[in-house]
């Protein structure tokens, strides 16, 4: 821990893995126990299919843009790895950027880039499909989310991820911002193409994006795929949660608490609802959520206003 | 420490099988969905998610062409195996890992394949291109500078010709992709073969095509029927653990579960599924064919159901199954022709929700007017 780039390179990267392996066998387990398939099958559901994807040929088709379909289908967990690495854990932080919450942004529309690129470089017709899908419910979850991250800047004056966590000392900002931290934890599964956002990788469109990949190629994309929904439930720990703040443990450890607490969440989002097909969920980002994001920033800003600062 | 073997031994725990149904073996899909779940194995969504191939029923010859192509896309470690009325389905399952795990014979059939995989699905190669346009991929651009006049004799990337122009149902140019949905999908009935063009993912014109069923063969029980109606709609839905709720419900009607047990489990998803609001409102807002609404169907058939397995409803003296079959079912039979007026101008996902909302009853009697 000592150097924090060296630790930035091994240490976050396989804790994101770790905590990505531990929310697909949560997950799994729930799913065999709905399908009364054996509960151990489900828990070792990751391991199985990464020894399996390990071991599966590659595949392509005729007229492929290979470059970039590998490159997006690598990049997906790269970009959870590099939106993890701006996240405070107590006073450490890997990368102190004086714009964290800006860079989590762009990470996150570099995501737009890969989805698409994923479903554009197969040149396959249900990829193509599901990519279309991504963008269209990219344009109902983008927007709302850019506001929902203003929330936080406002209240803690900063954009540098230490002084957010450093603002919610007295009051967490989920109390007072509980509708951004909302449209916060639904844009995360949206960025993850999870749960009733699935739509990019839907089953009627025979898997999207990831229908023509096999072997390490899918493998790359299901588990980055998992380590985005981690990076963003870690994201709003310090964003809403107040950061490492706990009593007794270290704070690094309230972090990935809080962190797996959120991913709970997410996982019951998904067993919860159906997916929301994207010309739906436009309607009602648009209509509803924008305004009501909006109004959530007016109060935070007036607030701030008034009292001169975070509550 | 023999770390090949180890892995080869973990990779095969968990096998996707890619389930192909042959028109009229509905009931040994049924039942091999059913042992997949019980050995904690995944139905694949298409063959790039596969290990194994299982034919559930004798294909006819031009089904098996269509099977072949699909091995082809398959990646190695690969299996096939002929699922048929009387043969043992566990021993034809338990043989799957043992094959993925000879890695010789995995090793020679992955050399002996293109790595390329030509699945027929495009059009055919040009035969004379204008010039040299192959691995021009900025052609592939959705639509905004494409020439009109661009035919689709015009070589594209690997020789295959690239998608025509045309307006879309908003007046902007659009590529034309053509795309054919069936028999050979996941979630799809087994009989029906839709031929579709689509701008961008909205079907402008489409044609069905129902393939024949062969006769006297062993039907799945009625509420094992309604069960796998209603569970491929939610999984078309997106809603998986709804859906798999209700696949193991089928699975224990199946396997001829007692009603105590089954009836508890069936109210609860029957009410489950009457409360959820985002059901609702994600069903709602698409044309139907024929009549009733999509969610109203769904509901429809678990009442159904429900009132087929309680004892108490079941009126020993009234045997007349025509009673026990949800009145949606019961309109006139769906030709083609209905499906493909129900589709055109929809998107896919509400292409795949009207043909899942079909259920299997008005394709029996679709199938028979075909004849």
């Amino acid at each position: 821990m000592s150097d924090p780039v060296l630790a930035a390179v091994l240490l976050v990267p396989i804790a994101v893995v770790t905590l990505a392996g531990v929310t697909a066998s949560a997950n799994g387990a729930l799913d065999a126990r709905t399908r009364g398939a054996p509960l151990r099958s489900g828990f070792t559901a990751p391991l199985h299919e990464a020894a399996r994807l390990l071991r599966q040929q590659r595949r392509t088709l005729p007229g492929a843009d290979s470059l970039l379909w590998r490159i997006a289908g690598a990049g997906i967990g790269m970009v959870a790895v590099l939106k993890v690495v701006v996240i405070p854990f107590g006073d450490t932080v890997f990368a102190d950027l004086p714009v964290g919450l800006v860079w989590f942004n762009a990470m996150d529309v570099l995501l737009w880039a890969l989805w698409w690129l994923l479903g554009w470089g197969a040149n396959s017709g249900w990829s193509l499909v599901g990519g279309y899908r991504f963008l269209a419910q990219a344009l109902s979850y983008e927007i709302p989310l850019m506001f929902a991250l203003t929330a936080p800047a406002i209240g803690a004056g900063s954009l540098r991820m230490l002084d957010i966590q450093a603002a919610q000392v007295d009051l967490w900002f989920v109390v007072w911002m509980p509708l951004a931290a909302l449209v916060f934890a639904v844009s995360v599964v949206a960025f993850s193409s999870w749960g009733p956002f699935q739509t990019a990788l839907g089953t009627d469109v025979g898997g999207g994006v990831v229908a023509e990949l096999s072997g390490i190629d899918r493998l790359l994309v299901l588990g980055g795929r998992y380590a985005v929904l981690v990076a963003g439930a870690a994201f709003s720990v310090p964003l809403f949660l107040g950061g490492g703040a706990g009593p007794v443990l270290p704070a690094g450890v309230w972090v990935v608490l809080k962190t797996c607490a959120v991913l709970a969440g997410l996982i019951t989002l998904r067993r919860l609802f159906p997916t929301l097909r994207p010309e739906r969920v436009a309607e009602i980002a648009w209509v509803v959520v924008v305004p009501l994001v909006l109004v959530q920033l007016a109060v935070v800003a007036v607030i701030v206003g008034m009292h001169g600062g975070a509550l | 420490m023999d770390v090949t073997g180890l892995v080869a031994r973990t990779a095969t725990r968990r096998v996707h099988v890619f389930l192909v149904e042959t028109p009229g073996f509905g009931l040994l899909r049924m039942l091999a969905q059913a042992a997949i779940a019980e050995r904690g194995w995944v139905e694949a969504l298409g063959p790039a998610d596969a290990d194994a191939l299982v034919v559930c029923g004798t294909p006819s010859s031009q089904l098996d062409r269509l099977i072949d192509a699909v091995w082809q896309q398959i990646p190695s470690p690969r299996h096939r195996v002929l699922l048929e009325p009387g043969g043992s389905l566990n021993d034809l399952l338990n043989s799957i890992p043992a094959v993925l795990r000879d890695d010789p014979r995995q090793r020679t059939d992955a050399r002996t394949r293109r790595l390329v995989l030509d699945d027929d699905r495009g059009p055919a190669p040009a035969v004379t291109p204008h010039g040299d346009d192959a691995g021009s991929g900025a052609g592939m651009d959705p639509g905004m500078e494409m020439d009109m006049d661009m035919d689709m004799d015009m070589s594209g990337p690997a020789g295959i010709p690239l998608a025509g122009g045309d307006n879309d149902r908003d007046g902007l140019e659009m590529d034309v992709t053509h795309l054919t949905m069936g028999p050979l999908l996941a979630e799809w009935p087994a009989d029906l073969v839709l031929h579709c063009s689509l701008h961008g993912d909205v079907v402008v014109d489409a044609r069905a095509e129902l393939l024949p069923w062969p006769d006297n063969i062993e039907q799945p029980p009625e509420a094992a029927r309604l069960l796998d109606d209603a569970a491929r709609l939610l999984s078309v839905a997106g809603w998986e653990p709804a859906a798999q709720q209700l696949a193991r419900l089928r699975d224990d009607v199946l396997a001829g579960g007692t009603v105590d047990r089954l009836l508890p489990r069936l109210r609860r998803v029957a009410s489950r599924l009457r409360r959820s609001r985002s059901l609702r409102w994600s069903l709602s807002g698409l044309p139907q064919t024929p009549g009733t609404p999509l969610r109203a169907r769904l509901l429809d058939w678990v009442q159904t159901v429900l009132d087929l397995v309680d004892p108490a409803l079941v009126d020993p003296d009234a045997v007349d199954p025509a009673q026990q079959i949800p009145a949606a079912d019961l309109r006139r039979p769906t030709s083609p022709d209905d499906i493909r007026l129900a589709v055109i101008g929809q998107e896919l996902a509400a292409t795949r929700l009207i043909i899942a909302g079909l259920g299997s009853r008005s394709r029996v009697s679709g199938s028979v007017s075909h004849e």
